[in-house]
């Protein structure tokens, strides 16, 4: 009986090693928290939108047809270079005073990238804040993405040259 | 007796047991936050080098190569774009003056400083554009063994009558203040420049004549040529290069021939 009592014990104990050997394995090759990974695929969404996409892939002309508020600035000759990226147009905004009109432009186009209710935004360029959703202090989860800007823009019919920047922008995205 | 000593010895060991692994989870999990860290630090910063190898570069050639062509014209039509201001080819003049606005003539001595006397922009010459680069780089935590950007001399000209083409070498060699991870890299960027709002003037007669800025009412030039391109104007040239010309709409050299 106490022989079966030293083996017992032993077993137990063993069993115990391979159990939290077990756990230990399985805990490191769990799947990243999900409200973590939809937040990093939501900034990466918009980072990527902004970066890459041009002003005159989105207009034909001054007609763009999602985004009236652009196509309102570009009959409104604040367009200047319809051959640079989103990002560089901002940039280009924030250098001719215009800041209001990049913060609504920045609203207007990442609206329709992700849900208000569950992820907030902010556009800063030159460390100055140009757009901002509410909630960005109270959150626990947050992703800055920094680019550094400069361009230029050139009116043919006058010669006249403008170089902006550089400038650093930074978006950030928060969960709410 | 025996017993009982097995059985304590079997507790502290089971006890030891669980301490053991709350300290290696514990060690595990801040290991793994590091680690995070460190993969999404390198991630942000190779994305920010990828970029500037895509764009920025490019656009730190072209903003440099452009304000300096500007300002070099600008210089040249305030001397009537006479012998005594164009002493060299613009290609020569171009390499002297893209770093810090400083123009030399043939034997090096410095003929005119050309940002302080205002033809160019001092934000916008080579010199101040790769010091807002280093800048960048080191807020971002890199330290920069080596940031040159090379003007490659021989690469400068006249593509077609509204574009002169141009390349440079850029060489990097940044690290991580804490000692993870380095970046190298050496890339020859080509950018398109165009002559719009330089200052040109026409050969009339084959006289120089209506000095002004290129806008995009000038005419490309037609047989027979009168007038050298702009690249060639700027040199100090004046044989006439074949459907690279470009004149203002004072001498309409697109219908010179009629």
């Amino acid at each position: 009986m106490g022989k079966k009592a030293y083996i017992f014990m032993i077993d137990g104990i063993f069993a115990l090693v391979i159990l939290i050997i077990g756990f230990m394995v399985i805990s490191s090759k769990a799947a990243p928290d999900l409200s973590e990974t939809t937040l990093l695929l939501t900034a990466e969404n918009v980072v990527d939108v902004l970066s890459t996409v041009k002003v005159d892939e989105l207009c034909s002309g001054c007609s763009c047809q999602q985004y009236p508020l652009l196509s309102g600035y570009c009959s409104g000759g604040d367009v200047k270079n319809s051959d640079q990226t989103l990002y560089d147009y901002f940039g280009e905004l924030y250098y001719r005073g215009k800041i209001t009109d990049a913060g609504n432009l920045f609203s207007n186009i990442t609206g329709s990238f992700y849900r208000k209710e569950l992820f907030g935004v902010q556009l800063v360029i030159d460390r100055q804040n140009i757009y901002s959703d509410q909630g960005k202090a109270e959150s626990e989860e947050l992703i800055s993405r920094k680019k550094v800007i400069f361009g230029f823009y050139e009116e043919k019919s006058t010669g006249v040259v403008r170089f902006w920047g550089p400038y650093v922008l930074e978006v950030n995205v928060w969960s709410r | 007796m025996k017993k009982s000593v097995f059985f304590s010895i079997m507790s502290v060991f089971i006890v030891i047991l669980f301490v053991a692994f709350v300290e290696l989870s514990n060690i595990y999990v801040a290991q793994e936050t590091e680690l995070e860290l460190t993969r999404r630090r390198v991630n942000i910063i190779n994305s920010v080098i990828s970029d500037m190898e895509d764009t920025y570069f490019e656009k730190i050639i072209y903003a440099s190569a452009k304000s300096s062509l500007i300002g070099l014209s600008d210089y040249y039509a305030d001397g009537g774009f006479s012998e005594n201001r164009i002493k060299k080819r613009l290609d020569s003049a171009l390499e002297d003056v893209i770093y810090n606005g400083t123009l030399k003539d043939t034997d090096g001595n410095t003929v005119a400083n050309l940002v302080s006397a205002g033809y160019i922009g001092a934000n916008y010459t080579l010199q101040s554009l790769s010091g807002n680069v280093e800048e960048v780089f080191n807020d971002l935590g890199l330290e920069v063994n080596q940031f040159e950007i090379e003007l490659n001399r021989e690469s400068l000209r006249q593509k077609d009558p509204w574009t002169m083409e141009l390349q440079a070498d850029i060489t990097y060699d940044l690290r991580d203040r804490t000692g993870l991870a380095s970046w190298k890299g050496r890339t020859t960027k080509t950018v398109d420049i165009t002559v719009y709002g330089l200052y040109a003037f026409d050969y009339e007669n084959g006289q120089k004549s209506n000095t002004g800025v290129i806008k995009n009412t000038w005419k490309v030039d037609n047989s027979p040529y009168t007038e050298p391109s702009i690249l060639s104007k700027l040199s100090g040239q004046s044989v006439p290069n074949s459907g690279l010309g470009i004149c203002s709409p004072g001498f309409n050299c697109e219908q010179a021939g009629i």
